[in-house]
C-alpha cells in the first residue's frame, strides 16, 4: 500500500484543477501519473543526501496558491525596462507562470524556428510533444519535477530545424508578481535543437514588488548531432521569493551545450542542472556564479554524465557570500565504464566576506572507465591580503581595492559569456551586488 | 526592524522546558530557566539539524542526535561534536506575561 505524503496531499488539494492538454488522453494520463508520484515522493527534505544542506521548511510551511491566469499581466513599462540593452531577442513574457501574449513579441518565428507557448503547443499539435514532454525530466527526479509535470500551467516549446542558425537569442522572461496571496508558478520549457543547428536561450526570472511567490521551473533540452545550444539562466527573484528549478539536457554526437547560470535573487533557491553526453564528441560547459547576501540561501547541484568515449566537460562555478548567506554547491561527474578517453574538469571557488556566511561545496567524481582525464577543485577563502596590499601600494584605498578584487573574481565567470550586450548588462548587476558598488563604478 | 513574536504565556513554559516558534522563517527554541527566558536558534551547529527534541540538562540543551551540549544562556557549544555556538535571540516578557522573541539580525 502506498502512503501519501501530507505536504504533497496539501499541494495536490490546492493546485488541482483543469490544465492545458487535459482533453488529450496521453497528457491527462501523464499528469495523473505525475500527481501520484508526487503523492508518493513528497517534497525533498534534509534526510535525503542531495538535499542535506537545504531545508525546505520555509516553502513547505506556506500554502502557495495556483496563480490566476486572468491576472497574468504586468505593467508594460516595467516589463520593457527589463530588456537587455543592445540585445535583439525573440521575447516571450510569462507572468506567474502564465504566458502573457500582450507583453511578448508578436513575430516569434523565424526561418527554421518555431516558438510557441506550451498551452498553444498542446492545443495545436499535442502529438508532436508525446515523446518530448517529461522525456528528459523524469517525474521520479524529485517531487518538484513531478509537481511541475502534473501542474504546469504554461511554458514554451521551441523547435529549431536542422542546420538552422538562429541569430537572435530566444528570451523567456518569467515575472513573479504579488497576487493577493503567494502563488506557485510552474513554467515548463521544452527545446529541440535539430542537427547542426545553433540557438541561444535566455531564461530570465525576475521578482517584482517583493513578490513572495515560488517558481518551480523545469527545462528540457534535446540537442541533436552537431547542434550548439547556449543557455543563459538569470535568476533575479525578489528577496522574499523562492526559486526551484531543474534543467535536463541530452546531447548527441558532436553537440555542444554551454550553460551560464547566474544566481542573484531569492530568499531560498535550488537549481539542478543535468546533462547526458550520450555520444562521441559531445561537449559541455557549465559556467555559473552565485552572489548572496543578507540571509539568502542558494543551492546548486550539477550532474554531468559522460556516457560515451571522447566526450569533454568543463565546469566552473564561483560564489561570493556576505552577511549570513549560505551557499551550497554539489558538482557530480559520472563517467561510465565505456566512456574512455573523456576529459572532465571541475572547479568551484568561493569568497566568504563575513564570518557568518557559509558555503558547503562538494565535488563528486564517480569514474568507472580507466583511461580518462578528470580533475576537480574547491576553494573557500577570503580576499587575499597580498592582492589588497598590492592595490593599496598603488594608491587605491582599501574599500575600492576590496571592491575591485571582488569584481575581478566575478568577472572570471562573466567573461566566459559570449553575448557581449548581455555581458555588459550583467556586469552592472554584479557590481550592484558588491558591498563597495559605488567605489567599483569609479574604476570600471 | 523585525517585530516581536509571541511564544506563549510565561506560565505555559515550565522550568527547564522549551517551546519552538517560527520567527520570520527562523526556527527558535525559547527556554525557561528558573523564570528567566532564553532563546537559541533551533540548529545544532554540528549537523545543521534541530536541537528541539533534545532534553535540558543543568543549563544546557543536549542535541537529540549526537549529544552535543549547548549553553542555553549563551548558545556556546560546550561539548563535541559541536564546536561553534548557535545563534541567540533577545527575549522579553510583556506586562501581561507574554513571552516574546525577535530576530534582530536583519534590522
Amino acid at each position: 500500500m502506498s502512503t501519501v505524503d501530507p505536504i504533497a496531499e496539501r499541494l495536490i488539494e490546492r493546485l488541482g484543477g483543469e490544465r492545458p492538454g487535459d482533453s488529450v488522453d496521453w497528457i491527462a494520463a501523464l499528469r495523473s501519473r505525475a500527481a501520484e508520484r508526487l503523492a508518493a515522493l513528497g517534497l525533498p527534505h534534509t534526510k535525503i543526501e542531495d538535499w542535506k544542506y537545504t531545508s525546505l521548511k520555509p516553502i513547505t510551511k506556506r500554502d502557495f496558491a495556483r496563480p490566476d491566469a486572468a491576472s497574468a499581466t504586468a505593467d508594460a513599462g516595467a516589463v520593457e525596462a527589463l530588456r537587455i540593452p543592445g540585445l535583439e531577442t525573440h521575447r516571450l513574457v510569462f507572468v506567474n507562470g502564465h504566458f502573457a501574449a500582450a507583453l511578448s513579441d508578436r513575430d516569434l518565428g523565424a526561418q527554421g524556428l518555431t516558438v510557441k507557448s506550451l498551452a498553444a503547443a498542446f492545443a495545436e499539435d499535442p502529438e508532436a510533444l508525446r515523446d518530448r514532454f517529461a522525456a528528459l525530466a523524469p517525474i521520479d527526479f524529485s517531487g518538484f519535477t513531478a509537481l511541475n509535470t502534473a501542474y504546469a500551467d504554461d511554458g514554451a516549446v521551441i523547435r529549431v530545424a536542422p542546420k538552422t542558425q538562429v541569430e537572435r537569442p530566444i528570451e523567456l522572461v518569467f515575472l513573479s508578481t504579488p497576487q493577493g496571496q503567494p502563488v506557485m508558478a510552474q513554467p515548463r520549457v521544452i527545446l529541440d535543437a535539430g542537427h547542426h543547428s545553433e540557438v541561444t536561450l535566455i531564461e530570465h526570472f525576475v521578482g517584482l514588488d517583493d513578490a513572495a511567490n515560488l517558481t518551480n521551473a523545469v527545462t528540457e533540452l534535446k540537442i541533436d548531432v552537431g547542434a550548439q545550444v547556449t543557455h543563459y539562466r538569470l535568476q533575479r527573484e525578489s528577496r522574499k521569493g523562492f526559486h526551484i528549478a531543474s534543467i535536463h539536457a541530452e546531447q548527441a554526437e558532436n553537440s555542444r551545450y554551454a550553460s551560464h547560470n547566474v544566481q542573484i535573487g531569492g530568499q531560498l533557491s535550488r537549481t539542478d542542472i543535468n546533462t547526458a553526453l550520450n555520444a562521441e564528441g559531445a561537449d559541455t560547459l557549465f559556467n555559473g556564479i552565485y552572489l548572496l547576501n543578507g540571509r539568502q540561501h542558494s543551492d546548486t547541484h550539477t550532474r554531468i554524465n559522460h556516457l560515451a568515449p571522447h566526450t569533454y566537460s568543463e565546469e566552473s562555478y564561483r560564489g561570493i557570500l556576505n552577511d549570513h548567506a549560505r551557499g551550497v554547491f554539489n558538482g557530480r561527474v559520472y563517467v561510465a565504464q565505456n566512456a574512455q578517453q573523456i576529459q572532465a574538469y571541475q572547479q568551484n571557488d568561493n569568497l566568504l566576506l563575513s564570518g557568518r556566511a557559509e558555503i558547503d561545496t562538494k565535488p563528486e567524481l564517480e569514474i568507472y572507465a580507466d583511461d580518462v582525464v578528470c580533475s576537480h577543485g574547491a576553494t573557500i577563502g577570503r580576499l587575499d591580503d597580498n592582492m589588497l596590499f598590492y592595490l593599496r601600494s598603488r594608491g587605491v584605498d582599501e574599500e575600492a581595492a576590496r571592491g575591485l578584487l571582488l569584481y575581478a573574481f566575478a568577472e572570471g565567470t562573466v567573461e566566459k559569456m559570449g553575448l557581449e550586450a548581455l555581458r555588459t548588462w550583467l556586469e552592472g548587476f554584479v557590481i550592484d551586488e558588491l558591498p563597495q558598488a559605488e567605489r567599483v563604478r569609479e574604476f570600471v | 526592524m523585525t517585530d516581536w513574536v509571541d511564544v506563549a504565556h510565561r506560565d505555559e513554559i515550565a522550568h527547564k522546558e522549551y517551546r519552538v516558534v517560527d520567527v520570520d522563517d527562523v526556527e527558535v527554541v525559547v527556554f525557561n530557566l528558573d523564570g528567566e527566558f532564553y532563546a537559541l536558534e533551533d540548529v545544532c551547529t554540528h549537523d545543521g539539524a534541530e536541537l528541539s527534541g533534545g532534553h535540558v540538562e543543568d543549563e544546557c540543551i543536549v542535541c537529540p542526535r549526537h549529544g552535543a551540549k549547548f549553553s542555553i544562556r549563551s548558545g556556546e557549544a560546550l561539548t563535541p561534536p559541536a564546536y561553534e555556538a548557535t545563534e541567540t535571540f533577545p527575549v522579553r516578557v510583556t506586562e501581561d506575561g507574554t513571552v516574546q522573541v525577535r530576530d534582530p539580525r536583519w534590522d
